[in-house]
């Protein structure tokens, strides 16, 4: 028989309760763009879905002392209008800004492509060159885990039984630091990355990079973060050949699959080629400052 | 008299290439060639369309023609 | 008609009588039909691309309180017997019936098994648990290559090769042999100075109209049985389920609900003898269902291809012999367009010396059905990826080539017949002058230019026209509308007529209120429809003229009819239509007219289409810059319509060409059942298609239409390949251009 329960608690002691409670499987729900469409086969199995949407704090966006406190459930509609988020995390805004079609923004949210945890989720790349954290409440209190280690296989991440995620902490960033996020896709839009490339940049006045960071997606179980490909970035004025540098590091770190949607020798190289183009957007918009 | 000409597929039943036939409409048509030529049965004919002058009829049944047409039998075509 | 005429609503761009309610959601369409005490029938579909059913053992459903009908292929008796009379395997009825529920085998991932109506659709599906079926797994075969080796697993024991020099002797996956020939080839070839020989080879591609397949029925034991589907020809739908279930045609009525997309594929039956046979046993009305998965892995794509092409021309641009072998994937039975295909191939040109021969070859994948031009657009693609590379090596412009070698009134084509007066010079002339030829290739851009040609069908069509008392009036007409005809038979009937189109309704009737009306395709219904629309129209005309006579008490003779008025030739007296059908009472009851006719003489309809491509050298992305569609039409009857198919047909052919695909796991699952991964063109993907229409009427309609439905999907395929070669500098063989594929031609080039 079809059992769903459904529960949209009205704070986080609740939601916490009804977690640790529960006798059933536990899905969290968010925007549901994802997990709507994944329960469609499964109408048979026994759920209890909670809604963490009408949760306090869960669909804001504050700016802290010291970083963005970002509510996981808020839809990308919302967050990409932004102006001050968008001026600080161009690049975060422009991967959120990829996910799904006009209609699913209005619905799709960070914090659920975040904890979907799917290998060619968008933003995942621009939140781990932020040097983004998930704050986690569980029963026994709260825990702060970096975006790239929160995931932790295709469709994985750590989150206890018990837990739920209740904030994205982006850490404001260094003075002349911007972010640029690149996806391929075969077409324009409604379509998922078969190769995602996050790049920040820090360039001292004379425009040597002090600083980067690179993520990768849709070429490996998880996003990940490549250190090499930033070392190849720091302490070049990313001339031509850093660049190319970079591109090689991040197609080196790729470990892809073939599938429909690309071949392995595809994805590798042109997550090269997405990196190498992304920190070029993001010295720009350095340099645009 | 008109004259029917054959496709390499029918070539094979038929045994050459064109044939002058006394017929002036469909059925003359049929009974005519399968009586000249014995491998090209109406089995063979019947499913296909005849062209005359150049006008593809797709249910001859009716079909006359003059005494100077020409004439093919083709595939009926599909609908897409 | 020839002389150029004035038209009072043809050529207008009038509101479609049908658009209101599409746009706002009250048309209904296939899955829309809900009726008190329907049921749900859902199907049971084979998990492996061939394998032979051990067991098919439904008693666990049969007991199941839940279930209230079960279907199995069984319940074919008729074509069951038939098969064991004939013992040989022939296309037709058996294999429509084996693939609609599989007999003994099934033949690819998604063939239906059995089928289980329940209360609720979601308790239907849940029963299909409840059957067992136990599966002898076999070797899939999944390509031309496979299915043609020596060694390759046999789909059907009984099938052998028809048309081969010597009859065939053993069971094979080719069905069919085709020989197309004309001069002498050899010859040919020996004369040419340059010669161009090359495969190429077309995937598997779905015409991804956006209804899923959907239907209503009701079984009744004392009147017509009803069906309700989205169908491009009710008619055919009625006729293939009375052959299946052994039923006389008037026993069932078709209602064709509106329909969101055939292209072809919606010539055909999957659900509704199914959904029959359930509403036969449980009592109750039936509605079914595809999903888009099953849309894709189980309804009819079109045929994956292999072309091998030899091309020769003298330097001056003369082609002096062309030859093809093409070679059609028919999917699990047989019956690929190869036919079509062989025919249209070379028809472009008027070339002495041709040879072109056919396979049709069965595959583990889904039978395919029909496509805009079925057949067309996989030769053609070859054969003009072949043509603009000889232009090319001699160094000639590729439509000063074709103006050279085009096909014209008097051409003898490799099928048969001459061509009449067609318009593929008028098209390459429009092209050579069009604002997209003439200006300069953008830098980093490919241009690729290409030729289609489709025979265009007539066919039977029947019309009614219906005249109220107050001179508005109803077309009842039979032709499922796919793209706008309603508009034109409101457009043709009123200028006959001489009244405003609006008063005229269009509908689209079931299968008891009209006579029989062959399938929407081919490109037939403002053609043939539209002849039997202008018949029914003049039917009326004659009997205004009578009707006003007797008012006036002078002969028919007597009376003009004109812009809608009647005028007394021996006198001043005129009538409007309103005003005579007014009257209707006095002079011998209500009005109306009506044609029954098989029309002939569909003209032929070449384009001409114009592709400007970007690629980027680094992943091997593509990206349509500029796009032109030049077709003739013979006469627009509704531009906008008219546009729209050409612009709607290349759209569906850059899809064929850049990224649309069936990928098929090496077990023949097929992975991108859905939208997401089978990528047809978004609208941001494209630019506008510029359409430029070309009149060169065609004199048997007496508007001097020619169909514009299908030819418009032929050129692009390989007006897109060309523009790509062209932009990455290698030759392209296959289609689709997808990433992956042209960034491997760049780097291997690197």
């Amino acid at each position: 028989m079809v059992a769903l329960t459904y529960h949209a608690p009205d704070s986080l002691e609740e939601a916490v309760q009804l977690l640790s409670t529960a006798r059933q499987p536990v899905k969290l729900l968010s925007g549901g763009t994802d997990l709507i469409i994944q329960m469609q086969g499964l109408i048979q199995d026994e759920r209890l879905v909670v809604d963490v949407k009408k949760i306090p704090g869960m669909r804001a966006a504050d700016w802290m002392e010291d970083h963005l406190r970002l509510g996981p459930s808020m839809s990308c509609a919302q967050f990409t209008k932004r102006q001050d988020i968008q001026a600080v995390f161009p690049g975060l805004v422009e991967a959120a800004y990829l996910i799904g079609s006009t209609q699913v923004q209005g619905r799709a949210s960070i914090g659920g492509n975040l904890c979907n945890a799917s290998p060619a989720a968008d933003t995942i790349p621009a939140l781990i060159v932020n040097r983004a954290a998930c704050l986690i409440q569980g029963l026994n209190g709260t825990r702060r885990v970096n975006v790239e280690d929160f995931l932790t296989g295709v469709g994985q991440q750590c989150l206890a039984s018990d837990e739920l995620l209740v904030a994205i902490e982006v850490p404001n960033p260094a003075a002349r630091t911007r972010d640029a996020y690149l996806r391929f896709i075969p077409r324009t839009e409604m379509d998922i990355a078969v190769a995602g490339a996050a790049v920040s940049v820090t360039l001292d006045d004379t425009g040597v990079c002090t600083n980067a960071r690179v993520a990768i997606g849709a070429v490996a179980p998880t996003a990940i973060l490549v250190p090499s490909a930033a070392d190849a970035l720091i302490g070049t004025k990313l001339e031509d050949d850093a660049l190319l540098a970079a591109a090689a590091a991040s197609s080196q770190a790729a470990n892809p699959i073939s599938d429909r949607r690309g071949t392995v020798e595809f994805r590798r190289h042109v997550v090269g080629v997405l990196t190498k183009r992304a920190a070029k957007i993001a010295a720009n918009r350095v340099g645009a400052l | 008299m008109a004259r029917v000409y054959f496709n390499a597929s029918l070539e094979k039943h038929a045994g050459c290439v064109s044939v002058a036939v006394a017929a002036q409409n469909y059925r003359a048509l049929l009974e005519e060639l399968t009586q000249k030529l014995p491998q090209l049965t109406q089995e063979v004919l019947m499913p296909l369309a005849l062209v005359i002058d150049g006008e593809i009829v797709q249910e001859p049944f009716l079909a006359d023609f003059s005494a100077e047409a020409e004439l093919h039998f083709i595939e009926k075509i599909a609908a897409g | 008609m020839s002389e150029a005429r004035e038209f009072k609503h043809i050529g207008q761009r009038t509101i479609r009588p049908d658009g209101f309610d599409k746009v706002t959601g009250k048309a209904n369409y296939g899955a829309d039909l809900s009726l008190p005490g329907m049921i749900w029938g859902a199907i049971l579909r084979s998990p492996h691309a061939h394998a032979n059913i051990k067991k098919l053992d439904v008693s666990r459903a049969e007991a199941s309180p839940d279930v209230l009908a079960i279907a199995t292929f069984e319940d074919f008796p008729s074509v069951n017997a038939a098969a064991q009379r004939d013992g040989t395997h022939r296309e037709g009825m058996m294999d429509t019936a084996c693939n609609i529920l599989a007999n003994q085998k099934v033949l690819y991932h998604g063939h239906a098994v059995a089928a289980i109506a329940a209360r609720s659709q979601a308790a239907a599906i849940a029963a299909l648990d409840l059957i067992d079926v136990e599966y002898e797994v076999l070797t899939p075969v999944l390509n031309i290559d496979d299915a043609i080796s020596a060694t390759a697993p046999i789909l059907h024991e009984t099938m052998m090769t028809q048309g081969l020099a010597e009859p065939a002797t053993e069971a094979s996956n080719v069905s069919a042999r085709m020989e197309l020939k004309k001069g002498d080839i050899e010859a040919g070839f020996a004369a040419a100075d340059v010669i161009v020989e090359r495969a190429y080879d077309t995937p598997t591609v779905h015409q991804g109209y956006i209804e899923p397949h959907a239907t209503t029925v009701v079984f009744n034991d004392n009147g017509p049985s009803m069906i309700w589907c989205p169908t491009q020809g009710h008619f055919d739908v009625r006729a293939r389920v009375a052959q299946l279930l052994n039923l006389e045609l008037g026993q069932i009525k078709v209602v064709a609900s509106e329909i969101g997309g055939g292209f072809g594929g919606k010539t055909t039956v999957y659900l509704e003898p199914v959904a029959l046979i359930l509403s036969k046993k449980s009592g109750r009305p039936v509605k079914m269902e595809m999903s888009r998965g099953d849309v894709f892995r189980a309804s009819g794509p079109a045929s994956a291809s292999q072309s091998r092409i030899k091309v020769g021309a003298k330097m001056d641009g003369t082609i002096t012999a062309m030859q093809a072998t093409l070679h059609y994937e028919a999917g699990a039975f047989q019956g690929s367009p190869m036919g079509p295909g062989c025919m249209t191939v070379f028809t472009p040109y008027d070339v002495e010396n041709l040879y072109v021969e056919g396979f049709d070859v069965v595959v583990n994948k889904p039978k395919v059905a029909a496509y805009r031009a079925p057949g067309a657009p996989q030769s053609e693609f070859a054969a003009e990826m072949a043509v603009n590379e000889l232009a090319k090596k001699i160094g000639m412009d590729p439509i000063e080539f074709r103006l050279k070698n085009a096909a014209k009134e008097g051409t003898q084509t490799i099928y048969g017949p001459k061509l009449k007066v067609v318009g593929l010079e008028a098209c390459l002339e429009a092209a050579k002058s069009s604002p997209h030829y003439t200006a300069p290739i953008p830098e980093n851009v490919g241009r690729g230019l290409a030729a289609g040609f489709w025979f265009n069908i007539g066919g039977q069509s029947s019309v009614i026209i219906n005249l109220n008392p107050d001179g508005t009036g109803t077309i009842i007409e039979g032709s499922p509308d796919i793209g706008g005809s309603r508009a034109s038979m409101q457009m043709m009937a009123a200028e006959i007529l001489g009244v405003a189109p609006s008063s005229l309704n269009p509908i689209v009737a079931d299968t008891e209120h009209v006579a029989y009306n062959q399938t929407t395709g081919g490109s037939r219904t403002t053609f043939a429809t539209g002849m039997a629309v202008v018949e029914a129209a003049e039917d009326i005309v004659e009997q205004l003229k009578a009707r006003a006579a007797a008012m006036w008490n002078v002969t028919a003779e007597q009376v003009d009819f004109k812009d809608g008025v009647a005028q007394n030739l021996s006198g001043e007296d005129q009538l409007t239509l309103a005003e005579i059908c007014a009257s209707a009472e006095k002079t011998g009851g209500q009005i109306s007219g009506r044609a029954n006719i098989n029309a002939r003489g569909a003209g032929p309809s070449f384009a001409v289409h114009i592709c400007d491509i970007k690629v980027d050298k680094e992943t091997g992305k593509t990206d349509v810059v500029r796009y032109t569609a030049i077709q003739d039409a013979g006469k627009a009857i509704h531009p906008s319509y008219v546009e729209g198919q050409f612009q709607g047909g290349a759209v569906q052919g850059i899809g064929w060409a850049l990224n649309e695909e069936y990928v098929y796991s090496k077990d023949g699952i097929m992975e991108n059942a859905g939208f997401l991964d089978y990528r047809i063109p978004l609208a941001s993907d494209l630019p506008e298609i510029e359409a430029i229409i070309v009149e060169v009427p065609n004199s048997f309609h007496p508007f001097g239409v020619r169909g514009v439905g299908e030819t418009g999907i032929i050129p692009p395929l390989a007006a897109v390949g060309t523009a790509v070669a062209e932009a990455i500098g290698q030759p392209i063989s296959s289609l689709p251009c997808s990433p992956p594929k042209i960034l491997k031609l760049l780097m291997a080039a690197r």
